[in-house]
């Protein structure tokens, strides 16, 4: 069809993580109708049965953390003119990281072992660890609204930062009562976009899209896990 | 036969995760039927050990984007019942609403657009924006609406807020309750267009003898809570579940897979339904009737039906419960149990939408956890999911390659496997 030689071919895809953003994605229902005007999914596993190796936007879920993951997304970022880091497992890397605190030798014995050994994992890395990612979309998991925000911006051809401010921001814009009095709050120090998601309805921020730029995070470093990457992990 | 062939899938499409079918026939026998997971492992059982009870149960939901609210149930149970906490019938009651609407979205993501462009010809439920737009719209709406029933009471679907340990950390909002029950009006209508489309969907036929295990309550149709059994069988507690379920490692499948007593056994809407069919709401007894869903369990394409079926009961139960909840005076302040940790072991067990769900922890005095299980129904499934391709390789022994790589595929696909889940 002509009209479809030019629409962006997009692809899915996903390493390790719970699939929950390219959920969030799909949930969007008829608000995902008017996108598949400008762009024609090429290839999706979890949804759908096409499977095109020509495309122009790959949107790449979850963490690397296999050999073998390695090399799927490299091949991937080859192929793609542009590459989107997909939620925060993908882009900080999120809950798995909180097994790079463990030789991965330990982690295997845990769940399989004496045939741990069969297996292969590495610690888990951001897609960006591995190849250069264009665009990347936070949260755990993402919101549909800031996913067409950033589909907006590749199709314009326009950049796309995430929030730099802290969640704090929000939570006051929208009114709360601050959470911090109960419950260590990671809201000052992490970065926002959620609508303050977690503290609008009683439960004290997890950081889930990570650090805001020059955060000071002495006073949580008892309760919280860090990654060395810069803006990366905190977790409650 | 042919008396060679070699039947591979790589990645199978429209499943959660990462699996691929293996079929091997040598000399006119199937000679190796495998479903490989490799979805690469999160590792969750290692690395919630040394976390905080209230960090392990908003963790755990993470497991899985699709079933997240069962695993948080599940989690929450488990770490109530190593502590000695009890929650009131209102908060149970609201645990209920929210796994009702976890388990309608993921049946109805599963039937409609998982299973059905099998049933449909085409490659995904996307493809429907042209012609067959009044089906995608349906389809989306009662996603939509299903969504909203576990999103009104735990904040979020995917991964739940406020249903944490003990309780809802808001209390709870009549006037949302209201919202939801006009909304869920609105879309009576198509309940009952989406069992006639279920109707029109021919399923291969299958038939084979499974063993099936899931959760049974007397008083309601198990989901949130129950006693295990197997067919057959009497119930038993579902903390001795190490005495009946084993676990062995199957490299290269970084799922592991599930014996009952040495025995292949399914989990799922077919096994529910086998053994609590009485228990149905009559609308989903007549949705039943209506799709030859009976009290057996003997083919696995019918998986598809049984969960329309459920999306019946579990949308008449949603009902119930907003009625109950509507009608009864609901106490303005939080009902949240005080938690306060203490050295023990728990275990908590659910029927996620694809079957029996066991979460096991240990804490710690200060409510640290030291050592953690989860038995994933799909990871339960997978021995008997192997045996199928055996014997659906046998039954389709004249067909083509091309034909059969499909049916296995299509077979395989009506298990709805969770994959990512199975291999936490």
């Amino acid at each position: 069809m002509m009209q479809d030689k030019e629409k962006a071919r997009v692809a899915f895809f996903d390493f390790a993580c719970c699939e929950g953003c390219q959920l969030e994605v799909a949930r969007l229902g008829e608000d995902l109708l008017p996108l598949l005007r400008h762009v024609d999914i090429v290839s999706w596993r979890e949804l759908s049965s096409r499977r095109e190796e020509d495309y122009d936007v790959a949107f790449c879920e979850g963490s690397i953390t296999t050999r073998e993951d390695m090399d799927r997304v490299r091949e991937i970022r080859d192929r793609a003119k542009i590459l989107v880091a997909l939620g925060s497992c993908a882009c900080i890397p999120c809950h798995n990281s909180l097994k790079n605190q463990w030789p991965m030798a330990e982690v295997l014995d845990t769940v399989y072992g004496r045939e741990g050994w069969r297996f292969d994992t590495i610690p888990a890395q951001p897609v960006a660890g591995v190849v250069c990612v264009d665009y990347e979309i936070r949260g755990c998991p993402v919101t549909g609204r800031e996913f067409l925000k950033v589909c907006k911006a590749i199709l314009t051809d326009q950049p796309y930062a995430p929030p730099e401010e802290p969640v704090c921001v929000e939570c006051r814009l929208s009114d709360n009562l601050c959470v911090e009095k109960f419950d260590l709050c990671l809201g000052p120090v992490t970065r926002a976009g959620c609508g303050a998601a977690c503290p609008r309805l009683g439960t004290a921020c997890n950081g889930c899209r990570g650090a805001v730029p020059g955060a000071k995070l002495a006073p949580y470093k008892r309760k919280v896990w860090f990654m060395p990457r810069e803006g990366a992990l905190l977790l409650l | 036969m042919a008396r060679e062939r070699s039947i591979q899938v790589n990645r199978l499409t429209r499943v959660e995760g990462h699996g691929n079918i293996r079929l091997k026939v040598a000399g006119g026998e199937v000679a190796e039927a495998a479903f490989d997971i490799v979805e690469p492992p999160r590792f969750f059982e290692a690395f919630l050990r040394g976390r905080p009870y209230e960090e392990v149960v908003r963790v755990v939901s993470r497991v899985c984007g699709i079933c997240a609210v069962s695993h948080r149930c599940a989690g929450i149970k488990a770490t109530e019942a190593a502590f000695g906490v009890e929650v009131t019938p209102l908060i149970e009651d609201l645990r209920k609403l929210a796994m009702a609407g976890e388990m309608m979205s993921s049946h109805l993501l599963h039937v409609l657009f998982l299973a059905a462009p099998d049933y449909l010809g085409v490659d995904s439920v996307l493809d429907l924006a042209g012609k067959r737009r009044a089906l995608l719209a349906l389809a989306l709406r009662l996603k939509k609406a299903a969504y909203d029933v576990s999103e009104t009471v735990c904040g979020r679907h995917t991964h739940p807020i406020t249903m944490e340990t003990g309780g809802f950390t808001q209390p709870l909002d009549q006037t949302r309750l209201h919202g939801l029950k006009k909304r869920m009006e609105l879309r009576e209508g198509d309940l009952a267009a989406f069992v006639d489309l279920v109707g029109g969907m021919a399923f291969p036929s299958m038939d084979r003898e499974v063993a099936t295990v899931c959760l049974t309550h007397p008083h309601e149709y198990a989901a949130y809570q129950g006693r295990m059994a197997k067919d057959g069988e009497e119930p038993v507690d579902p903390s001795d579940y190490a005495d009946y379920i084993a676990e062995t490692v199957k490299p290269p499948s970084t799922a592991k897979h599930s014996q009952w007593q040495g025995e292949n056994y399914v989990v799922g809407a077919l096994s529910r339904i086998r053994r609590n069919f009485g228990q149905l709401e009559p609308e989903a007894r007549e949705a039943a009737d209506q799709l030859g869903v009976r009290a057996s369990a003997s083919n696995p394409f019918m998986n598809v039906a049984a969960q329309a079926v459920e999306v019946v009961h579990f949308w008449r139960q949603s009902w119930n419960i907003l009625q109950r909840l509507l009608n009864s005076d609901l106490p303005a302040r939080d009902q949240s149990v005080e938690v306060s940790p203490r050295a023990g072991r728990g275990v908590g067990a659910v029927e996620a939408p694809r079957g029996l769900l066991i979460h096991e922890y240990e804490y710690d005095e200060d409510g640290v956890c030291r050592a953690v299980n989860l038995i994933i129904p799909t990871a339960q499934n997978l021995a008997s999911m192997e045996e199928d391709l055996k014997l659906l390789a046998r039954n389709l022994e004249a067909s083509t390659d091309r034909e059969l790589a499909r049916k296995l595929s299509m077979m395989i696909r009506a298990y709805d496997p969770c994959i990512s889940c199975s291999a936490h």
